[in-house]
């Protein structure tokens, strides 16, 4: 069966029926956007590994309870935020300051980044300021990261990620800004760089 | 629905528009490629999860009674012809030339160990009256198998990681 034209919600419906095998379906529309807001929550890819695969057994374990009237995708992110926030408590990291703590792992961004017809010299520039708004995103505090991470790297709308962390929706949105304002602050520089290079081009 | 980009409502405040170079920064940041041995891992644990549900232990037990039965009834038809071919007078006489040199070879064997057990105490014995710094010794090397093996297991455990 081609579960690909099939909803999230219809999928979860056949899955409780008895058609296990397709919750493989779900776990290939949700394992990249889950593995990269844990990872980048927790900082250790290894570990967000592990998780992901908890958190997909939780989602799994607990179809009985999901409720159709809400969004899939806001249920799955609430799954994943609470089990990220467990991990981080046992770790004894900090969830609601500053993170200085955490191994990085290597990532490649040179496969990620689209040149958009940059000339060579702005190219490099702007994968200097992806560097470093990588660095400045980890700097954040907890309540802002994860706001930010959900927005702009899983894609969820404001209401959406209301939803997935239980908060009001203006507590979202002011969040999000201020955690813009603390990264552009911290990017000043380089972003200041960047501009300049691509006025120059223009 | 709206787009990262799209500007923040903030409760009495004029809309603000997003930076243009930091919002499409945020949007094309890097992201992890999942291993391709990710979703079978999953799927893997989801079959399990899912065939420990259905477990039904009533049959589990129907099982196990049917197995001890057919059991009981296939030593029982061995004795039965065990009878006929050697012309025992009873089933209970059968059984008792049927299993007897299984028994006997059982005790024989549990005589064989105890007997090396015994020889090896009379001589661990005899060379610790002989030898008291044997028990230091033996203790050290025994200390330091388990500590060659706890570091195995953690070379081990490193390598699979």
């Amino acid at each position: 069966m081609d579960a690909s034209s099939l909803s999230d919600e219809e999928i979860v419906a056949r899955i409780k029926a008895g058609k296990v095998e397709l919750f493989e379906a779900i776990v290939g529309r949700y394992q990249r956007k889950l593995i990269n807001y844990i990872y980048r929550m927790i900082n250790n890819l290894e570990a967000a590994m592990e998780l992901c695969q908890e958190v997909f057994i939780k989602v799994y374990s607990s179809l009985d309870k999901y409720n159709p009237e809400y969004k899939f995708t806001t249920w799955v992110h609430r799954i994943a935020s609470n089990a990220t926030i467990d991990w981080m408590r046992k770790k004894k990291l900090e969830t609601y300051s500053i993170d200085d703590g955490g191994d990085k792992d290597g990532l490649s961004l040179g496969d990620q980044l689209s040149t958009d017809d940059l000339d060579p010299l702005t190219n490099l520039e702007m994968r200097q300021l992806q560097s470093r708004i990588e660095e400045a995103i980890d700097e954040l505090p907890f309540i802002y990261k994860q706001l930010i991470i959900l927005r702009h790297i899983n894609e969820l709308s404001y209401d959406e990620i209301a939803e997935a962390v239980d908060l009001p929706l203006g507590t979202v949105k002011n969040r999000i800004f201020r955690g813009r304002e603390i990264l552009k602050a911290k990017l000043s520089g380089e972003m200041d760089m960047v501009k300049g290079g691509h006025r120059d081009n223009t | 629905m709206t787009t990262p980009n799209d500007p923040v409502h903030t409760s009495g405040e004029p809309n603000i528009p997003e930076d243009p170079f930091l919002g499409p920064s945020l949007d094309r940041l890097s992201t992890i490629n999942v291993p391709a041995d990710f979703l079978p891992n999953v799927m893997y644990r989801v079959y399990e999860k899912n065939a420990r549900q259905r477990l039904n232990w009533s049959l589990v037990a129907l099982g196990v009674v049917l197995l001890l039965l057919a059991t009981v009834g296939f030593v029982a038809w061995d004795v039965v012809l065990f009878q006929t071919e050697r012309g025992h007078a009873s089933f209970s006489q059968a059984m008792e030339a049927r299993i007897k040199p299984y028994v006997d070879n059982l005790s024989e064997v549990f005589a064989a160990v105890g007997g090396m057990l015994s020889a090896s105490w009379q001589l661990l014995s005899g060379l610790l009256d002989t030898q008291p710094s044997l028990v230091w010794g033996g203790l050290i090397c025994l200390c330091m198998l388990f500590g060659l093996a706890w570091w195995q297991r953690g070379f081990l455990m490193r390598r699979s990681s």
